[in-house]
């Protein structure tokens, strides 16, 4: 595998975080390597720093030390109206708690990323429609509130809005965390579907059945990466979780 | 970002909270409306005086004498040689009264040379009959309202004219002269002059004065200029000449000095404006502000997004505009139409057993509106940038974790 498959890099990554005169650190030195149409799961107990590292890559956060690469640009010094270009042409956030715009149609909540670039509104629409189809979404949400769709339906709208701009990285934080079990297992499942595109997808969760879908896992302890384990698809939601259960 | 985006998602914004909006709306819209309605009616009468006092002519210049003082024919002679002086006569006025029926009338009498009247005030016209000759000493022109009451006629051209002039002599000693004049032509009205009123005017000519009613010194003399701009150097000359023996009076200084007292008028409602602006830019700061601090989590992901500072920015200023513009609108309407009730009753000014009401249309244009939206716009900008550059420059990440 070549370095131009290489999507991010993270080379002794630290964070650390001043309150007063005492410093804490969020991450020790992470190093990371994530090769296109990987779809990786990073796994730890709470406060061991897994959303710390995902602001990182997702570049909503800069590191105290070290280096973050993406495509093989170091971004890490990046000023902050760079920084928001990288985010809206490489990466697509789906987050724990949707943040949707709820006075927002569902199509204006997908159009965002691409509002951002100009795009004209028939193409945006366009766009939309696509990324809303592939996200296991329905066009007759289109015009409703992302308020009156039920989670699993919002979430699935939330990954539409991250795909839409066609990011080389989808970033997930949590993004079962709020879900029924069935509507967890829909999303993974469209998580899989895109992977299988060649959607590169990191995704932090405590959850061992949704990350145990994944094709590695992350185990993170302390801000720092204490080991990279092979996952049990036995232990999959896919597998555990019966499809025609579902309400969806 | 296109316009039409950033216009959409502010209004959206706005609409989320429309009470909130609203009140907001409301807050700027007394500002452009306060300006509008006292602007617009200052400089309306403003306008209406200056006009009336050019209507009289912008090339008269009035010279009276002080107590001590009395004009002669060497005086009118040196003032027919300075230059720039197309004509000079002297003139005689007094007051005096009339009858109408069974009421008495108070009614101006004018001596002065007919043909000289009508070139210093252009817009005088006649509507009937002839200007009589100067040596023609027994007529008159009168002004259309001793004519014509309420639409009837009350003297005609031939009829006599019996006017009541009381004199107050040196010393308090009153005097009553009776005198009879045949009416040879009648003015066209002329409209609620501020400083001269020919609809209640009789003119005679200077001899007819100084023949019937045994006038001697003459009120003063009024000088014709060739043009307004030799107006201030003549006006200087006889000041500077006669010093205090003379009161120079131009039309056009008169004019300039109406012009600045409302021009410093339009200052002080400006001034009392701006406070009204500076309550509005705190209204809208502090609806902005909490509604900035209400949507912290939503910007950091519309920055997570792509959204750069700077466009945050703008979709948050662009609120604030928004607001201004209806505001502006709102507070311009109601202004326009505030100004139209307040000057349609009219500035009553009473000097004197005369009262003259200026009945003048608020003076609203396209410079006081345009200024008038820009401040309202300012206001927009200056309230919501203090709380869009907070907003823009919060850290996603710290904005994500806001709850």
């Amino acid at each position: 595998m070549s370095a131009k498959d290489v999507v991010i890099q993270l080379i002794g990554v630290k964070k650390a975080y001043r309150v007063g005169e005492v410093i804490t650190w969020g991450l020790r030195g992470v190093d990371l390597k994530v090769r296109r149409g990987e779809f990786i799961a990073i796994m730890g107990p709470s406060g061991s720093g897994k959303t710390t590292l995902l602001n990182m890559i997702g570049l909503l956060d800069k590191p105290t030390e070290g280096k973050i690469l993406i495509d093989g640009v170091d971004v890490s010094r990046l000023k902050s109206k760079e920084l928001a270009y990288i985010r809206n042409r490489k990466i697509g956030f789906v987050f724990q708690f949707f943040n949707l715009i709820n006075r927002l149609t569902v199509l204006e909540n997908i159009e965002l990323p691409l509002i951002v670039r100009k795009i004209p509104r028939r193409i945006r629409i366009e766009k939309a429609k696509q990324a809303l189809l592939l996200a296991g979404g329905d066009l007759s949400w289109l015009p409703k509130r992302p308020n009156q769709l039920s989670g699993g339906q919002q979430q699935r709208v939330a990954i539409a809005r991250a795909i839409v701009g066609e990011p080389a990285i989808i970033l997930a934080d949590e993004p079962t965390g709020n879900l029924d079990r069935h509507s967890a297992r829909s999303v993974i499942d469209t998580f899989l579907k895109l992977n299988k595109k060649g959607q590169t997808i990191i995704m932090v969760t405590h959850d061992p059945e949704v990350g145990n879908c994944a094709q590695k896992i992350y185990l993170l302890r302390d801000g720092k990466i204490i080991s990279i384990q092979e996952p049990d698809k036995d232990k999959c939601i896919l597998a555990t979780v019966s499809l025609t259960k579902s309400r969806e | 970002m296109y316009l039409s985006d950033i216009v959409r998602l502010a209004v959206k914004t706005l609409l989320e909270k429309r009470t909130r909006a609203i009140l907001t709306i409301i807050g700027i819209a007394i500002g452009p409306l306060a300006m509008i309605m006292i602007n617009g009616v200052t400089s309306g009468y403003s306008k209406y005086i200056v006009e009336q006092i050019q209507g009289l002519g912008q090339n008269l210049i009035v010279v009276t004498p002080t107590e001590d003082y009395e004009l002669t024919e060497s005086d009118l002679d040196f003032f027919k040689s300075l230059n720039g002086v197309a004509d000079a006569v002297p003139f005689y006025t007094t007051q005096g009264r009339i009858r109408v029926g069974s009421e008495e009338k108070d009614v101006y009498v004018y001596a002065v040379d007919y043909d000289f009247l009508f070139k210093a005030i252009p817009s005088l016209e006649v509507r009937k009959g002839v200007i009589p000759s100067s040596s023609d000493i027994i007529k008159c022109i009168i002004g259309y309202d001793i004519a014509y009451e309420d639409n009837d006629r009350v003297y005609e051209l031939g009829d006599v004219v019996s006017i009541e002039i009381i004199n107050v002599k040196p010393g308090g000693k009153v005097e009553i002269k009776h005198l009879n004049l045949i009416v040879s032509a009648i003015l066209e009205k002329y409209g609620g002059a501020a400083f001269l009123n020919p609809d209640q005017t009789i003119f005679m000519s200077l001899e007819s004065a100084e023949r019937l009613l045994g006038v001697k010194d003459w009120a003063g003399i009024l000088i014709l200029a060739e043009d307004p701009i030799y107006v201030n150097n003549i006006t200087e000359t006889i000041n500077n000449v006669y010093g205090r023996n003379v009161n120079v009076i131009s039309f056009l200084a008169i004019a300039e000095i109406a012009s600045s007292i409302t021009g410093a008028v339009n200052f002080m409602t400006f001034a009392a404006s701006l406070a009204a602006f500076a309550v509005a830019v705190a209204g809208v700061a502090a609806t902005m502000i909490t509604s900035v601090i209400e949507r912290t989590r939503e910007i950091g992901v519309m920055k997570a997004l792509g959204f750069t500072d700077g466009q945050v920015l703008i979709l948050i200023i662009s609120e604030g505009i928004i607001m201004s513009l209806i505001g502006a609108a709102i507070g311009i309407s109601l202004g326009s139409i505030g100004a139209y009730i307040l000057s349609s009753r009219g500035l009553t000014i009473s000097s004197g057993f005369t009262e003259i009401v200026i009945n003048a249309p608020p003076d609203i244009n396209i410079y006081n509106i345009s200024l008038t939206t820009l401040m309202t716009i300012f206001i927009g900008i200056i309230g919501s940038a203090f709380p869009a550059y907070r907003a823009a420059k919060i850290p996603p990440a710290m904005a994500l974790r806001y709850e």
